[in-house]
């Protein structure tokens, strides 16, 4: 309390000052360092022995994490408000990781302590009373967190950690020097002009090397909770907000490519901008003028064609590029998604690497102190009756189709991507209360 | 109740006990060990364990990616609708296949040996054959994946189990060096097989392929070593030729697989798992692929021009009114947009789509008999090569009869008569005439998509048959001629993957590849 020590300004009502040094260590998960064989039965009552591609350790540290904390409270105008600002910095050393290998080792990974990671952040509340009078307060507190990450090191010759795996198109991993949870994927093949190229089949090319597409992890987290009383009836208000960092939905990836997302209506026919086409003979898809247009020979006229936004390549006799010009290419709606939302193959995943911001109403709630007047028969006192809403809905948010709180998990890498199984939006709760004393 | 107050000290200090646990101290090690598993292996359990990881059938979803969508289009060994992306590797699948052989496959031979250094004395001799069936079976998978990669890891790979004297970041070994260690390896075990005195009592159970037969792992050691050393017919034919010589000079020392019962292949009992049996693998990849199990059109209708008694059971006819046989062409450009079975000719359905009891074939009779046929062709050692030829021709008929009567779904066919066959096999332009073409042309029809990787090889080996090129827009799509490295490897290993950069795309060729 450094309000006590030093005599300051009369607005300053209080002060604190906290400093913190911590050394946390852990452990790995049970049987980790265990040398194993699994025992199985091969049809026909056949004992075989197998082992984990997984090569458990040798020897095995726990893991450390030192954490540094500096943090200043001030209570302003007589406790009025509150400040609560805070600096930390993490050094997480050691860490226990499986980590992987090049197969040709004679293993996927090796469970090993390895790796420096750094976080560094700040924190910082406000929190008072805006208006407080005998009838009516107005009680708020907002705060924000920043926190910055960084791999410093990894094992002797490790580049990269895969953290995780999406059919082999998307990885979100960590790099040395670079932060956690970078997003990597085979992305759209682009002209030098930035435009994406369509390839001769009138679908989009997909490049043949992984670039970053974004980072799970978010730049800014903050929440914002306010209380409105007026005599006995009081409303609260939370909101949440996360700005930066993006989400990987596997969800909208297979919405899409089944068109069950609403994006796939467009071209899907004449009402939704598809445009005519007929299949001739030799079964390329040939753009009619109109769709009151007749087809030769009386062929089926579809309605559902749509040509890429993008550039085609142009080549020479020895099949060089020699420059680009506007798709004309084309292509049945279906066929698209089918395609550049494929399984693997041209799948292009990067598609669904959405920005993740939102501001979500955490939590609203309405209360009613009911006078004492009603309630003398009953043998309580300081009745209150409230309405809760949970999880009630996002103001702004920029991942379509899905609730951006619908991760895999909600901590470390998973919370910035879903996959097939875990794609159920956090549910929504409306109760009521009543609380009182006795 | 005192009961539970008594013993609540003694939780207390198991918990405290639990919790200190973590600390991976070497007395806590041996208190703590997983219920579930156990901290020693049985060399027969292992060497079961390989068998299957060899992955002789070839496994459901290698049939689908690298079979159908890659290797039978390259190798043309069955009909593809193919697009512009006809001649690009499926990488990640790929990357299983390497991930495979690496960390399981060879890792399981390794084990082996780590554990049979450890046997007390008076049980090594009754153990030491594993080791040699091990090397075998590593031969094979090592073969197969070289063929595919080229150069690899293999020197000074497969470590990372060993606690002394881990290398995570094995050099690339040239191809010419890996097939050397493969190559004398196998001489080795059949040399060994050949004088062994004790056999472990649990090896006729354990062995899956072979039942414990040896001189069946010998004929499958020297055919195996055969085929290799013809492999490098183009390539250093100095060092193929006595290979082939001693084998074939000395058929008793040497045995090799030259009937239809001492055929090698992995039989998979019907009743068993669905994913293990042919049913789960080759028949699902081949149903859920429609347009990927089309009728070649160079193999189709070179079979048809040479009543060629295999037709009826490889190919089923177009559903048209005259019931032909139509093959699909395998350039884009000559594909027409609707590719339907009223117009084409698919894959037999009861052959290869609905066939529950077709196996793994290894090596075949009528493979042997065409690489003597080479060999005699070739004057690397004394025989009759149009005798060769002729009864390779003559197994192989048998062979892809019998496999189809092994159909317990669909009704036997009769085999075919010997004035059909003999017809065949005279036809002029089946009939030996002494050059590679006609040689590798007949043995490419007999491996096809039974044994496609060997079909590819073979195809890469000698450019015979010659195949049209594929053309899109009337530009040509270059051949892929190799598997470019996975990109794990390429990420975990990159100092090594330096010295094979420069060569790792998929039209360069691998070393045995000159031709």
């Amino acid at each position: 309390m450094f309000s006590d020590a030093f005599r300051l300004p009369a607005q300053i009502s209080s002060g604190k000052l906290r400093v913190n040094y911590a050394d946390v260590g852990r452990g790995g998960p049970r049987y980790l360092a265990n040398h194993v064989y699994s025992f199985s039965t091969w049809d026909g009552g056949i004992t075989v022995n197998s082992f984990s591609t997984t090569v458990p350790p040798l020897s095995l540290k726990p893991e450390h994490k030192f954490e540094t904390e500096v943090g200043l409270e001030m209570g302003l105008f007589d406790e009025r408000w509150h400040v609560d600002g805070s600096f930390y910095h993490q050094r997480n050393v050691d860490q226990i990781i499986p980590l992987a290998v090049a197969a040709s080792s004679g293993a996927t990974n090796l469970v090993v302590n390895a790796g420096v990671m750094t976080n560094t952040g700040q924190e910082l509340q406000l929190s008072g009373f805006p208006i407080r009078k005998s009838d009516f307060e107005w009680s708020t507190t907002v705060n924000v967190a920043r926190n910055r990450n960084q791999i410093s090191s990894l094992a002797a010759g490790l580049q990269t950690l895969v953290l995780q795996n999406f059919e082999d198109n998307l990885f979100v991993e960590a790099r040395p020097g670079q932060p956690f949870g970078d997003i990597y994927g085979y992305d759209f093949r682009r002209a030098p002009s930035g435009q994406k190229i369509v390839d001769q089949n009138g679908f989009y090319a997909k490049s043949d090397t992984l670039s970053l597409v974004g980072n799970i992890m978010p730049n800014w987290l903050g929440g914002l909770s306010s209380t409105f009383r007026y005599k006995g009836v009081s409303l609260s208000l939370l909101f949440d907000l996360r700005l930066g960092g993006q989400f990987a939905s596997m969800f909208d990836y297979y919405a899409l490519a089944t068109g069950r997302a609403k994006e796939t209506l467009f071209g899907r026919d004449q009402a939704h901008g598809g445009l005519p086409y007929y299949i001739d003979a030799a079964g390329n898809y040939v753009r009619l003028p109109s769709h009151d247009a007749i087809a030769p020979n009386g062929t089926t006229v579809y309605h559902d064609g749509i040509i890429l936004p993008g550039v085609k390549q142009v080549f020479d006799a020895s099949g060089n590029v020699v420059g680009y010009l506007p798709n004309d290419k084309l292509v049945p709606e279906w066929e698209y998604y089918e395609t550049n939302f494929d399984w693997k193959t041209q799948g292009i995943y990067t598609q669904v690497v959405y920005d993740n911001n939102y501001i979500k109403l955490r939590e609203l709630t309405l209360s009613f102190d009911l006078p004492a007047a009603w309630t003398r028969h009953v043998p309580a006192r300081n009745l209150r009756l409230s309405l809760i809403g949970r999880n009630l809905f996002y103001v702004y948010k920029t991942v379509p189709n899905i609730d951006p709180e619908s991760a895999t998990s909600t901590v470390d890498y998973r919370q910035g991507l879903n996959d097939y199984g875990a794609y159920h939006p956090t549910t929504r709760s409306l109760g009521f209360k009543i609380t009182g004393s006795f | 109740m005192t009961h539970t107050i008594k013993s609540a000290p003694c939780l207390l200090a198991l918990l405290i006990v639990a919790a200190s646990g973590v600390a991976c101290h070497d007395a806590y090690d041996a208190l703590f060990l997983d219920p579930d598993k156990s901290t020693t292996a049985r060399i027969e359990y292992l060497f079961t364990q390989e068998l299957i990881d060899a992955d002789f059938p070839i496994h459901y979803g290698e049939w689908y990616w690298q079979v159908y969508n890659n290797v039978a289009a390259w190798a043309q060994v069955s009909g593809t609708v193919n697009d512009v992306n006809m001649m690009r590797p499926v990488s990640d699948q790929w990357q299983n296949t390497w991930t495979d052989y690496y960390t399981k496959t060879a890792m399981d031979i390794r084990e082996i040996a780590g554990i049979y250094d450890t046997l007390p004395q008076d049980q090594k001799a009754s153990y030491e054959v594993y080791l040699h069936l091990g090397k075998i079976v590593n031969a094979f998978t090592t073969a197969r994946t070289t063929d595919l990669w080229g150069d690899m890891p293999y020197s000074e790979a497969f470590t990372a189990r060993q606690t002394t004297g881990r290398n995570l970041f094995p050099k690339f070994d040239t191809q010419e060096s890996v097939y050397d260690a493969i190559l004398k390896d196998l001489k080795d075990a059949s040399d060994a097989l050949r004088t062994l005195t004790a056999v472990h009592s649990a090896l006729a159970t354990q062995d899956l392929l072979l039942k414990g037969d040896l001189v069946g792992w010998r004929r499958f050691a020297n055919s195996l070593r055969l085929r290799l050393a013809l492999r490098l017919s183009e390539v250093a034919p100095t060092k193929a030729q006595p290979i082939v010589l001693e084998i074939l000079a000395d058929p008793t020392t040497y045995p090799l697989v030259e009937t239809y019962t001492q055929n090698i292949a992995w039989y998979m009992d019907r009743t068993w798992t669905y994913d293990h049996n042919s049913l789960g693998n080759r028949s699902r990849a081949t149903s859920e692929l429609p347009n990927k199990v089309w009728a070649p059109k160079v193999m189709l209708d070179m079979m048809v021009a040479t009543n060629d008694p295999r037709l009826p059971i490889v190919f089923d006819r177009a559903f048209d009114s005259a019931r032909s046989y139509v093959g699909l062409p395998s350039s884009p450009d000559a594909q027409p947009a609707t590719v339907d079975s009223a117009h084409f000719s698919r894959l037999n359905a009861a052959m290869f789509r609905n066939n529950d009891n077709f196996p793994g074939w290894v090596m075949t009779a009528a493979e042997v008999a065409f690489l003597k046929s080479e060999a005699y062709m070739r004057g690397w050692a004394t025989g009759n090569a149009k005798a060769a030829y002729d009864a390779a021709l003559r197994l192989s008929i048998e062979m892809y009869d019998s496999t189809y009567n092994r159909n317990t779904r669909a009704s036997d066919v009769a085999p075919p008569s010997d004035s059909v066959v003999n017809a065949f096999i005279n036809d002029a332009a089946v009939a030996y005439n002494g050059t590679l073409e006609r040689i590798a042309t007949q043995k490419w029809i007999h491996l096809g998509i039974v044994q496609p990787y060997e079909a590819w090889a073979e195809l890469r080996r000698t450019d015979y048959p010659v195949l049209p090129p594929a053309l899109i827009g009337g530009r040509l799509l270059e051949r892929t001629v190799r598997i470019v490295y996975p990109s794990t490897e390429i990420t975990n290993n990159s100092q090594s993957y330096e010295a094979v950069r420069a060569k790792d795309t998929p039209t360069t060729r691998v070393w045995w590849d000159v031709k």
